[in-house]
């Protein structure tokens, strides 16, 4: 019973706090899932608010969509049009997709707890060169593809403690990509759940394609 | 244990495939607009500005339940000033 879903039914049916997961076939990509022991290499998530249209909120090293918060573009955590987002993650990058519906009820403060994070966080570069020698001391970082893999997991999760589904006894830099997928058990709060991944389809990627990760 | 669980648990999950088991559950219909990306952000903008406006006009509403609250605000903010500091 578990039909995959076209991008467009996905973006139409997604909602505030669904994850989009994404896989790609870069050596980079590889590697980051195996440091992080996880099948996905990128989190990012849904921002759906009254009748405007489906917004996706990650961080991603590429540039090349307008962040719609800032109206501007650039590197770092963003704020996109989601099916622009998605469609740049599938097509351009070559990356599978899969979406987790939250099962949980979105209140307007939880909403107004999400735009709060998103007004302080739009814009953040990643990590200034100090902090990533921090980082990489500690064993996350190796490569700019590693930054994004453990930003856009921050990201995430400072959304999700912003609208109280998290708990914020851990720093937003414990968490990886990897913890957003179903095979890691993350605790969420006041009974809310995370559905497993729906498969979403997309354009077939090219083999070995050289312009992968051009961003 | 969830087969998933396994992988991740032995290690190995960076070299396992994605199971879409998920089944999509269906969402009430949403009114949809069509927005362009300076009226989203506009929108955006203005529901933010109505958030900070609350804020400001009621400062203490809520502040008993919110106290708790306020306690992790401090926790929270204390640990970023220490991530900042151990960022150097």
């Amino acid at each position: 019973m578990a039909e995959p879903l076209s991008s467009d039914e996905a973006a139409e049916m997604t909602r505030t706090g669904d994850l989009w997961l994404f896989r790609g076939p870069s050596a980079a990509d590889h590697a980051i899932r195996v440091v992080t022991n996880s099948p996905v290499n990128h989190v990012g998530m849904a921002v759906v608010l009254e009748d405007l249209p489906p917004l996706m909120w990650h961080a991603e090293l590429g540039h090349s969509l307008l962040d719609v918060w800032s109206g501007t573009h650039h590197r770092g955590v963003q704020l996109h049009d989601l099916r622009g987002a998605v469609a740049t993650w599938m097509e351009r990058y070559h990356q599978s997709a899969w979406l987790r519906q939250l099962h949980a009820e979105v209140t307007p403060k939880m909403e107004n707890g999400l735009l709060t994070e998103i007004a302080r966080k739009d814009g953040t570069p990643f990590p200034a060169t100090l902090a990533l020698a921090g980082r990489w001391a500690r064993g996350r970082i190796r490569r700019p593809a590693d930054a994004e893999a453990s930003y856009c997991a921050e990201v995430v999760a400072g959304a999700y403690q912003a609208m109280g589904l998290l708990a914020d006894n851990r720093p937003v830099n414990w968490y990886d990509a990897g913890r957003f997928w179903s095979g890691d058990h993350l605790e969420l709060l006041d009974g809310a759940r995370l559905g497993e991944e729906i498969a979403v389809l997309g354009v077939v990627p090219e083999p070995n394609t050289p312009s992968q990760q051009q961003r | 244990m969830k087969k998933r669980s396994f992988w991740k648990i032995a290690g190995l999950a960076g070299v396992v495939g994605v199971a879409a088991t998920g089944v999509a559950v269906v969402r009430s219909e949403r009114r949809r607009s069509a927005y362009t990306p300076d009226e989203v952000r506009n929108r955006l903008h203005q529901r933010m500005a109505a958030i900070e406006a609350s804020a400001d006009a009621q400062p203490g509403v809520g502040l008993p339940a919110a106290q708790p609250e306020a306690a992790s605000r401090v926790r929270r903010l204390a640990r970023k000033s220490l991530q900042l500091v151990r960022r150097g």
